[in-house]
């Protein structure tokens, strides 16, 4: 079990007054007195003054705390601000540093925080302010895959093929489709690392964020740039190369995303919207990409795919809202929780109808009756959520509509409407049909 | 530098105690005191660790930011130390907001958990189950500190994306440095 203490020297009006406040599970605090031998000050620790407080630490326990020779109560220039870790290894005398009067008289029982938890020892981690890892081919592809945020941009490149493929009318051309895949993933991964670069601070409030590259200082703000930078210039020429609506739609969903979604999640409760108009872009692209022209059909992909943002989002966001107000980001979750839940709801059922909708152009009616039960049972979860939102079913929807997404493209592709092979197997009738009277 | 720790620590330590509560303004006093504060290392380090960035194993404890101590080398161009202090100034002035913005957070949901105590009459609170109730505490927290949320934000990218270019200038300068003057 770790305890991170963190002193803070500070003036007051005795000038004595230093807090220690130990961060632990469960939470403990100090109060140390400074007091001042030889050329060294001494803290000493006392009971926390505090009417909430919850130390664990004993009488017992503060007195061997204050016996110790541990670095945390020695402070040599007492005006100075010191992190200090604890962690479950032995205390490891300073020779050099001052000694004081009372005997060493350390053990590893006694230097036991918490005698109810596992084996915790105090430790002088003095050096545990580790310098920056000097990046070799193997972190470098670890920090890109999170700067990039692999797993999204792979679902993104998924829509956008299957925009692909339900807009193609011609034979598959595997360059352009190679282009259009590529291009649009490396935009999508510029865009996550302008995001990531932007929002810092704000990451590292939240639990599910904190440990991406940035935030950790692994790489460089200006590294994270120049990766977005490249990949995104690379990923809009391939783009560009497959055509320029294509290009187009590639450019401003980076735009969009990158800095106007990104800044309005602490603006206004709006940004959910723009960030649903950012999931609905690629299956159009995709779909430009194979007729060069945004029509009734791609509209209905991206319909599907922007109301599919609420339920997966509002669910998503449900469990975090207390992390995100904390942050300042403002989502429907925290402010206008009906808002959120009601929005689940509503485009849960639209989904519906748009899969409904797309039978009549897009793709045959089997669609339509082996999406059902799925699209069905999104909105019963959906129903669930509205009902009693809480952590498990706002979890239950998350996670089911990772499935359903992925489940309702599959069958969409599969039940793609070709009117050539309609047209075919009515000049083949006709063929036969003419056979027939001419031998008769 | 130790204002803002300090009065946010303050304010954890003794929000529910009568003591006296710091004006920033009688804390500035500190600043001229404090040191390194960020940097996390004791004065008895020796002087070969200054010279690579470290990085803090966890958040801090209030503001959940990972501190930077950046490291002072000692073939420092003056482009270098220009950055170096801008990161360093940067990294303050973003932790001592975060350090307020959590504290004065913790301590107003604290106050409205206890408000509301109160109006239940001892009933038993536990704050996953209320919701609703915490859900108006946010809405308000949020509301109340819009502004200050928004010009934090410009502040902030502002700031952020103006260290690039000279970061791009060190780059050049280290690059130069490890590639040409080998020579």
């Amino acid at each position: 079990m770790a305890v991170y203490a963190h002193i803070n020297t500070c003036l007051t009006s005795d000038k004595n007054y230093s807090e220690i406040v130990c961060k632990s599970q469960p939470k403990a605090s100090l109060h140390a007195i400074h007091y001042e031998t030889n050329d060294c000050v001494r803290l000493m620790a006392t009971n926390a003054k505090r009417e909430d407080n919850h130390h664990l630490l004993s009488t017992q326990q503060i007195h061997q705390l204050n016996a110790s020779n541990n670095l945390l109560l020695f402070s040599p220039k007492w005006d100075q601000m010191y992190d200090v870790f604890y962690n479950s290894q032995q205390i490891s005398p300073q020779p050099d540093h001052p000694v004081d009067d009372k005997p060493n008289h350390r053990t590893d029982d006694e230097m036991k925080v918490n005698a109810d938890h596992k084996d915790t020892h105090l430790l002088d981690t003095s050096h545990e302010w580790k310098p920056i890892d000097k990046l070799n081919a193997q972190t470098l592809v670890k920090y890109y895959t999170q700067l990039a945020k692999l797993r999204l941009t792979g679902l993104v490149v998924l829509t956008t093929l299957s925009g692909y493929y339900m807009g193609l009318q011609t034979p598959i051309d595997p360059l352009i489709l190679t282009a259009t895949l590529v291009g649009t993933g490396l935009t999508s991964g510029s865009a996550t690392a302008i995001n990531q670069y932007l929002e810092i601070p704000f990451d590292s409030q939240m639990k599910r964020t904190q440990n991406r590259p940035l935030v950790l200082g692994r790489i460089s703000g200006l590294h994270a740039m120049g990766f977005a930078g490249v990949s995104g210039l690379t990923g809009l020429a391939l783009l560009s190369y497959v055509n320029p609506l294509t290009a187009v739609l590639g450019a401003s969903n980076l735009i969009l995303y990158s800095f106007i979604y990104t800044p309005m999640k602490r603006a206004h409760i709006a940004n959910t919207w723009v960030g649903a108009v950012v999931g609905a872009i690629p299956p159009i692209m995709g779909f430009t990409a194979a007729t060069n022209c945004i029509d009734m059909s791609a509209v209905l992909m991206g319909l599907v795919l922007y109301s599919w943002q609420f339920p997966h989002f509002n669910a998503l966001s449900w469990n975090m809202r207390h992390e995100y107000a904390r942050a300042g980001f403002r989502m429907m979750s925290v402010t206008e929780p009906k808002l959120c839940i009601n929005t689940a709801l509503r485009h849960s059922c639209l989904i519906l109808l748009y899969s409904t909708i797309m039978c009549t152009t897009l793709t045959t009616w089997t669609f339509g009756i082996d999406s059902l039960p799925i699209n069905l049972y999104l909105i019963y979860l959906s129903y669930k959520f509205r009902a009693n939102p809480d952590a498990k079913s706002s979890r239950k929807l998350f996670f089911y509509s990772l499935i359903h997404l992925p489940a309702i493209i599959l069958l969409m592709c599969i039940s793609k409407r070709r009117p050539q092979s309609s047209a075919n197997n009515v000049n083949t009738v006709n063929d036969s049909k003419q056979s027939v009277a001419g031998n008769s | 530098m130790l204002r803002s720790p300090n009065v946010a620590l303050n304010l954890l330590a003794k929000s529910l105690t009568a003591s006296t509560q710091w004006p920033i303004a009688g804390t500035a006093v500190l600043s001229v005191h404090c040191h390194r504060c960020l940097s996390g290392k004791p004065a008895t380090s020796d002087d070969s660790n200054d010279h690579v960035d470290r990085v803090s194993p966890t958040g801090h404890p209030v503001s959940n930011l990972r501190l930077i101590h950046f490291g002072r080398p000692a073939n420092e161009t003056p482009p270098e130390r220009e950055l170096r202090l801008k990161r360093s100034a940067l990294q303050k002035w973003n932790h001592e907001y975060w350090l307020k913005n959590n504290a004065d957070f913790q301590r107003q949901k604290s106050d409205y958990i206890e408000r509301e105590l109160k109006a239940l009459r001892g009933q038993e609170f536990k704050s996953s189950l209320s919701y609703d109730e915490l859900s108006l505490f946010y809405k308000s927290f949020l509301d109340s500190n819009h502004k200050k949320h928004m010009n934090y934000n410009l502040e902030w990218y502002r700031r952020h994306t103006s260290l690039l270019w000279p970061a791009f200038r060190v780059l050049l300068i280290r690059l130069r440095r490890k590639f040409w003057t080998r020579n």
